[in-house]
């Protein structure tokens, strides 16, 4: 089943009401079909099935393994870059930090990096993720400036939906104004 | 069991102000008490009268006293004792099941008149949906008494929550939320937004190789993809007719918005600038449209012609830094930071604002204020607020000038829609 949304038990917590005294207006209870129509245990994820590991050979299953296991230790090795609250130019202290990163990606000229943007909990869900779009942008206009194809860059906003801290300190609200990189396959 | 349903707060907004003509003048509140047929109610018999209760408050023109009939066997409606405690309305109800189902039987009398002015009963398929039983009964007692408006009370909010990095899940829920409902489970999806005025589908954006905007039929639980974009994609407002969105996108690796139509699948740019344009939502008839851009520095709101964007000029003059708006008619209502640091706490508060009237009515003066949504008759806005380490859903009551605030227990909202 494809589509995982909840269909059955948003239909029957659409119409979760129907006056049945005497003064009331009568009609089928939209509950009632829609309990019929789709019961609730049904409720599936909106995510594509799950892999089933089993059926993947164990060949591929290792080599695809391997790659990630690369790919995983090719991106701990890139450094994050900072950025100033509410802003998204890079600031003096993160040019040598691009300039690194700006290095690592001519060494792996092969590979390709997606950057993501992340913004801190302060600001709204909305102008957050652009922002966070914007400081990915920035990065990736400073390594087109050093030398990195742009085509081996491809960029994304998570907004505030990304810390990697949680706390609510201003240590915290820095970690999380940042922009990092993730190897595509 | 929680207490949910118990009302943090209900203090006056600022004085009301004749210039937006949202405001209206209100008259004495009505005096009301609510009794339960048990002499022992059960947990749910007390939480739906709680629930009663606290939507008679929310409506803002009753004033919820205590019973003066303790104890025992109730008195008739009829009784004196009511009259006495100066009661205008007195609401006595008797929970049942039946056949599987949860409901109340009501009645509602008028004290002062002597008469009975509502009997209805009311039912729910389940336990959990039991804060329907106490906003119908609301939104039927408000028009019985001719006073009406609380339609608003039985819609449907839709909103979408952190459970951990890139992990969302979307809820349904009543407009306290207290009851709530999973529909959209597993993955990141994000911005949920109901896609007509009858809340028979919405739009989200679900990130997979790319984010992408999908719609949700409710009825057929058919999920349609509408269309992608490299880096952020976000449906921020519908028009009236249901036909066109405006979309935050970025095919070019910028936040700028387009409007969609979603019968030939055109997108037309609306904004060209190079930094940030967000948050686009329609306003006057849905030829003109309000959007948060930071063209000046800093976030700002920006007001533009549809059949003329390169004519954009700044909408609102107040503080600096404005990076969200919704709106309702030719109102909006936006979201302003008042404190400026990198190191503590900012202040968020919410501001009343019209397309004809350079008036600016403060809603909020403390905590971070946010996801202002107006209801479908523009006189009640839903709001998120934190304060001192709390959280709560708000609801303004813009025609009666208060505000009230729910306990909020559903972790981190990312985006919600009403």
């Amino acid at each position: 089943m494809l589509s995982k949304v909840l269909w059955g038990a948003l239909l029957a917590s659409l119409l979760l009401l129907s006056g049945c005294g005497d003064k009331s207006t009568v009609e089928p209870s939209m509950d009632e079909r829609a309990d019929v129509a789709a019961p609730e245990d049904d409720a599936v994820d909106t995510e594509v099935a799950a892999v089933d590991e089993d059926q993947i050979a164990a060949e591929a299953r290792a080599a695809a393994q391997e790659a990630a296991k690369k790919a995983e230790a090719l991106a701990e090795r890139m450094p994050k870059v900072y950025f100033d609250f509410d802003r998204y130019n890079i600031r003096a202290d993160m040019q040598s930090v691009v300039e690194e990163i700006a290095q690592i990606m001519k060494e792996e000229e092969r590979i390709n990096f997606r950057i993501e943007g992340n913004c801190d909990e302060w600001g709204t869900e909305e102008y957050n993720y652009a922002l966070g779009l914007r400081r990915a942008k920035s990065i990736q206009d400073a390594l087109v400036r050093l030398g990195v194809d742009p085509d081996r860059l491809s960029l994304i906003s998570y907004g505030e939906s990304n810390p990697v801290c949680t706390e609510s300190n201003r240590e915290c609200w820095q970690m999380n104004r940042r922009g990092e990189f993730t190897v595509l396959p | 069991m929680r207490a949910l349903i118990a009302l943090l707060a209900a203090t006056a907004l600022y004085a009301a102000d004749a210039t937006l003509e949202i405001v209206k003048e209100v008259g004495t509140a009505l005096n009301v008490a609510v009794e339960s047929r048990s002499d022992q109610p059960e947990r749910l018999d007390r939480k739906i009268a709680r629930m009663i209760e606290a939507d008679l408050r929310v409506a803002g023109f009753f004033n919820v006293l205590e019973s003066p009939a303790k104890g025992g066997d109730r008195p008739p409606m009829s009784a004196s004792i009511y009259r006495e405690a100066g009661l205008d309305y007195l609401v006595r109800y008797e929970f049942f099941t039946r056949d599987g189902r949860f409901g109340i039987a009501a009645q509602i009398y008028d004290a002062k008149e002597q008469r009975e002015v509502l009997s209805r009963s009311y039912t729910v398929s389940r336990e959990e949906r039991y804060p329907f039983l106490a906003h119908n009964l609301a939104i039927d007692f408000a028009d019985a008494i001719g006073v009406g408006g609380l339609e608003w009370m039985s819609r449907f909010v839709i909103f979408s929550r952190n459970v951990g990095p890139k992990e969302t899940e979307i809820l349904i829920s009543d407009y306290s939320l207290t009851f709530k409902q999973v529909v959209v489970r597993g993955g990141f999806n994000i911005f949920p937004k109901w896609a007509d005025d009858r809340q028979r589908g919405f739009y989200y954006t679900h990130y997979h190789d790319k984010p992408t905007l999908y719609h949700v039929d409710l009825y057929s639980g058919e999920r349609t993809k509408i269309t992608a974009s490299r880096g952020m994609l976000v449906c921020s407002d519908v028009s009236r007719d249901g036909k066109r969105l405006l979309l935050t996108m970025a095919p070019e690796d910028r936040p700028d918005i387009y409007e969609f139509t979603l019968a030939t699948g055109e997108k037309r740019r609306l904004t060209t600038y190079g930094g940030i344009d967000v948050n686009g939502h329609y306003v006057e008839e849905d030829q003109a449209m309000l959007f948060v851009s930071d063209r000046l520095g800093y976030p700002e709101i920006f007001y533009t012609r549809l059949d003329n964007p390169r004519a954009t000029t700044q909408f609102v003059y107040k503080g600096r830094n404005n990076n969200y708006i919704n709106t309702w008619g030719n109102y909006a209502v936006f979201v302003s930071r008042d404190t400026d640091s990198a190191f503590e706490g900012n202040t968020f508060n919410l501001y009343l604002i019209s397309t004809t009237s350079d008036f600016i009515r403060q809603l909020t003066t403390t905590g971070q204020n946010n996801f202002p949504r107006f209801s479908a008759s523009g006189d009640t806005i839903l709001h998120t607020k934190s304060y001192r380490r709390e959280s709560a859903l708000g609801v303004i009551r813009l025609a009666y000038n208060k505000s009230f605030l729910f306990p909020l227990d559903v972790g981190t909202i990312q985006a919600i829609d009403w």
